[in-house]
């Protein structure tokens, strides 16, 4: 009698096994399904709207102060502190409303009115690798400030 | 646990062992390359904990997991069927398919040890004498759904990197890299049970029961050592 009961015993606990690992593989799609709901978009936008803002506003040290570092970098070109200089040669188009934004991992991409923007996230803020880019079908986007 | 219980789940420990060492040593090594890859783009390091909840760790993960699972769940269902003449891996020939009740001991024929889900009958019958091919094939459907999603996101970042457009989940589960990933797990999956069906014939290994009997003969079929 006794080891029927423990047969008994080892196969709910099998089952109760089973209904963990089904759970568990439950719950390891839906975190990484929650991947698809753009977690840091809002920060992305917000860093690419407060860009535009100091484009718009001829703050072109602001806007400065929001880019990348390989992204000023590249833009000042063995030429040091000259990024807010050379940015305000590119005549950026400043863009006013957020069309659309999507995030994944640490880089994240807002497509305003008349820019798309490009931006990874370093430690808790987002940075800008890339401004002015025009669309170029599958082939990678031609930007006016991009890093290297 | 008593040393009679270390003994008679020895196998169980071991490979229970081996799994978590080498998924915490994938992830050390993993965060660490992450990092580097960080460093190289002026970008901040990330800790262990943002690296193993990413998508790039995830998909590294899932993506193993779901071929080895697909591995077993083809040899199980398909060594129902098919059989290979001189491999301990495969039925006699004349054992192919499903069997008699008699032979599976179920319903009447079930003995007095048997599962209680093996004398029951009806669908809990059905059901148990399908469970090992059932749980196989969710797992590998539920972990290439996986693979799926963080793949997605982790192809999607580097998309982003390269300053092109992300695309979506749908556009992804038809693109060559969801397919390139899928199918080198694959094919790596699916030479080595082939390995095993066909060298385990001429090949023995002494008291594995994965090998025939060191003094089996080669054309000898079904026989466990």
């Amino acid at each position: 009698m006794m080891w029927r009961l423990k047969m008994r015993m080892k196969a709910a606990l099998t089952f109760r096994v089973l209904g963990y690992l089904a759970a568990a593989g439950v719950v390891l799609v839906g975190a990484t399904a929650c991947s698809e709901t753009n977690p840091g978009s809002n920060e992305a936008t917000v860093a690419a709207t407060r860009f535009h803002d100091h484009v718009r506003s001829g703050d072109p040290e602001g806007a400065c102060s929001l880019l990348a570092p390989g992204t000023v970098e590249k833009l000042e070109d063995g030429e040091p502190d000259s990024c807010a200089t050379k940015l305000r040669g590119l005549d950026l188009r400043a863009a006013s409303s957020v069309l659309e934004s999507k995030a994944y991992g640490s880089d994240a991409q807002v497509v305003m009115d008349q820019d798309t923007v490009f931006l990874v996230q370093s430690g808790h803020s987002w940075k800008i690798t890339a401004a002015g880019c025009t669309s170029r079908g599958e082939r990678p986007y031609q930007c006016l400030v991009e890093g290297s | 646990m008593t040393k009679k219980r270390w003994v008679t789940n020895g196998l169980s420990i071991a490979f229970g062992s081996l799994f978590l060492v080498s998924l915490i040593g994938q992830a050390l090594s993993g965060v660490a390359y992450f990092n580097e890859e960080q460093m190289a783009s002026d970008l901040e390091p990330v800790s262990f904990w943002q690296y193993v909840t990413s998508s790039s760790f995830a998909v590294d993960v899932s993506e193993n997991w779901q071929s080895e699972y697909l591995q077993f769940f083809l040899l199980i269902v398909l060594a129902v069927w098919l059989v290979q003449k001189g491999s301990p891996e495969s039925k006699k020939t004349e054992q192919r398919g499903l069997e008699s009740d008699e032979d599976q001991m179920i319903g009447q024929y079930a003995q007095e040890g048997s599962p209680a889900w093996a004398k029951a009958g009806g669908w809990k019958t059905a059901v148990f004498s399908n469970s090992l091919g059932l749980v196989m094939g969710t797992i590998f459907i539920l972990s290439w759904l996986a693979q799926s999603v963080t793949g997605f996101s982790a192809y999607a970042q580097e998309q982003l990197q390269n300053l092109q457009d992300p695309g979506t989940w749908t556009e992804y589960l038809v693109s060559p890299e969801f397919w390139n990933r899928t199918l080198q797990n694959w094919q790596s999956e699916f030479l080595a049970v082939w390995s095993m069906v066909a060298l385990s014939i001429f090949l023995r290994q002494r008291g594995s029961p994965e090998s025939k009997p060191v003094g089996e003969a080669h054309d000898a079929t079904g026989v466990q050592g």
